[in-house]
């Protein structure tokens, strides 16, 4: 082959491939005019976009962009008039069946004075993933029930970089209709400080609240005066309500300083956003419904038990107490010579202090009327005195405690000593109990076997069930052969601190 | 011996006082609450006070502290309840009352004997302590 055939096959090959490849492209190439007109199409145009190159090229090409896109895609023109390139641009295009892809763009201006080379790839899937992935990493959030600060942080963020909005926040509604801000970021400007906002009747968040469902609101280039979003400086908003359990909680509002037109879809994705928020919510409550109907359960079940304890006390046993007054002094007055009398009424005396004697026994079971007379200090004794083993017990409560906890103190250290008695083998136990601040502390440790396990049946179960009740903490060490440490602490609520 | 009965159970009030007037003592008054038993003590100044640890919604060892604080007269102050001594040693123990009798054994011997006790310095004890 010569020279020349050589060059001219490759010059052909050359041609041939240029041609195939702007035919076979997956990825979508034009030129077009940077006044806006597409001047070349390949047909990967067509399949994404659904028109016809004919269609394509018919029209200023501003006509295909998103409404609320247009603005930027101008800005873009421009600059590539100016001879700049442009790389990774992405707007959105309304295809013939109405539905919205996003396009990234690689465009270059060529050599002819007002025109340009573009490549775009349609990213509206890879986007939807990474929607999806944000939305993920938030549900795995309340899935793992972080608190609802971390989810409205995260949210924020991960909305942020999303929404392309400019200005983020979640807020709390009160029922004066005023907006607590719990997390937010951006330009806000009515943000400077924490103070409830105060909502006018047009604000989004306003609307949100009356219509129950998502709003949004767009103001002139001046910013009329008003709205909480403090829209000065934005020319748009969108709020999407928090709904949890029916009734409107909050709302989460995105703010743009560029006109927005449709606001349907940010809405839409804000919503996603909401639910995950309301669950959140919904959820941290309900675990919080929880811990209050426990202890609500605990206290009622010792008001049932103090109120037992109280009726046994001045009915049958003031009872019993005043006929046993009467037999001895019946004994004191009976004639020395009636003999078998006197012994019979002093048996049926005796036999009424045995009787009075279970009905203590059983009283002290069901409440220590100690406890409710005299406090930690004296119940503590009391129940140390009566320990089949001994045990030394140290006070340091100065002011008493709440009677829910010192109930809840009571029962965990008769619980310990019960069981120490009855697994430990320990030789004594000693039993602390101080305030803190903001707690009551109880450490108990015995020198026993060890070994102890509060998941294994035994009645550290028990003593589990009334602190975690009362939002308490517990730790055991029981090593075999060292005996056992039980740490209690339970928190004492500034109400009740200093009440004595 | 003159001695005020104080418990705001009416059915013990009543047959204390009969078991003690039985036994000698002269029971100068009854009361149910702590401003009665006060009014009371300043009224007929006994010797001995005998005071229930629980009075309702009053505590008996509140009223021991301001009978014994008294002014007017030196009433001493044995407390008496249904509940068994050993469980309420800790209060009995921090009030001024001489000692303690549980309401089923009470007695003018058993009264006679704490506030010996007390008259020779011993410490104050109860009934078979």
């Amino acid at each position: 082959m010569s020279d020349a055939a050589a060059l001219g096959a490759d010059a052909a090959s050359a041609a041939f491939g240029l041609q195939e490849m702007f035919d076979l492209s997956l990825d979508l190439f034009c030129i077009a005019t940077v006044d806006g007109y597409f001047l070349r199409v390949n047909p990967a145009f067509e399949r994404t976009l659904g028109y016809t190159a004919e269609e394509l090229c018919s029209r200023r090409f501003f006509e295909f962009v998103h409404t609320d896109d247009v603005e930027r895609t101008h800005q873009a023109m421009d600059a590539l008039g100016r001879g700049e390139e442009l790389h990774l641009f992405e707007n959105r295009y309304v295809c013939r069946d109405g539905s919205v892809r996003w396009l990234q763009w690689n465009t270059r201006p060529g050599p002819a004075v007002g025109l340009v080379a573009a490549a775009a790839r349609d990213v509206t899937d890879s986007r939807a993933r990474k929607e999806q992935a944000a939305l993920r990493r938030v549900a795995t959030l309340v899935a793992h029930r972080a608190p609802p600060a971390d989810v409205f942080s995260a949210v924020v963020a991960e909305a942020a970089t999303l929404l392309e909005a400019d200005c983020w926040l979640i807020g709390r509604y009160a029922p004066d209709l005023t907006l607590t801000r719990l997390a937010s970021n951006g330009p806000w400007p009515a943000l400077a400080n924490d103070a409830p906002l105060i909502l006018e009747p047009d604000d989004p968040a306003a609307l949100v609240w009356r219509r129950r469902s998502s709003a949004s609101v767009s103001y002139d280039a001046r910013g009329q005066p008003g709205p909480v979003a403090g829209h000065r400086g934005l020319r748009c908003a969108v709020a999407a309500p928090i709904v949890v359990d029916d009734e409107i909680w909050g709302v989460m509002l995105a703010g743009w300083q560029r006109p927005r037109r449709n606001t349907a879809e940010a809405e839409q994705r804000m919503t996603d956003f909401t639910e995950l928020v309301a669950t959140a919510i919904a959820n941290a409550e309900s675990r919080a419904e929880l811990v209050a109907s426990r202890a609500r359960v605990v206290a009622a079940s010792d008001d049932t038990r103090r109120r037992i304890e109280r009726n046994l006390h001045d009915g049958a046993q003031q009872h019993l107490v005043t006929l046993a007054l009467q037999l001895r002094s019946l004994l004191s007055t009976a004639s020395a010579e009636s003999g078998q009398l006197r012994e019979d009424i002093d048996g049926i005396a005796s036999g009424l202090e045995d009787v009075l004697e279970e009905l203590r026994e059983l009283s002290r079971g069901i409440h220590p009327a100690v406890l409710s007379r005299g406090g930690l200090g004296p119940a503590l004794r009391t129940l140390a005195r009566r320990a089949p083993l001994p045990v030394e017990i140290a006070v340091r409560v100065p002011v008493r405690p709440a009677e829910h906890i010192e109930a809840a103190v009571y029962y965990v250290i008769a619980e310990i000593l019960t069981n120490a008695a009855k697994h430990s083998r320990a030789a004594a136990v000693a039993v602390e109990v101080e305030a803190l601040d903001g707690a009551v502390r109880v450490t108990a440790s015995d020198d026993g076997v060890g070994g102890a396990n509060a998941s294994r049946g035994s009645g550290l179960l028990g003593i589990r069930d009334r602190i975690d009740a009362l939002g308490g903490t517990m730790s055991l060490a029981s090593p075999p052969g060292e005996g056992t440490c039980i740490t209690v602490q339970i928190p004492v609520t500034s109400r009740e601190h200093g009440v004595a | 011996m003159r001695a005020l009965i104080v418990d705001d159970n009416t059915d013990y009030l009543g047959v204390a006082r009969a078991v003690l007037r039985r036994q000698g003592i002269v029971v100068v008054g009854i009361a149910s609450t702590g401003p009665e038993a006060l009014a009371a003590a300043r009224a007929h100044e006994p010797d001995v006070a005998l005071v229930d640890v629980e009075l309702g919604s009053e505590s008996g060892f509140d009223v021991a502290v301001r009978l014994s604080r008294l002014a007017e007269w030196r009433t001493r102050v044995i407390l008496i309840s249904a509940r068994s001594q050993d469980d309420l040693q800790d209060l009995i123990a921090a009030s001024p009352a001489i000692g303690f009798l549980p309401k089923s054994r009470l007695s003018a011997g058993a009264i006679a004997e704490l506030l010996d006790r007390s008259d020779t310095g011993g410490r104050p004890r109860a009934l078979g302590a």
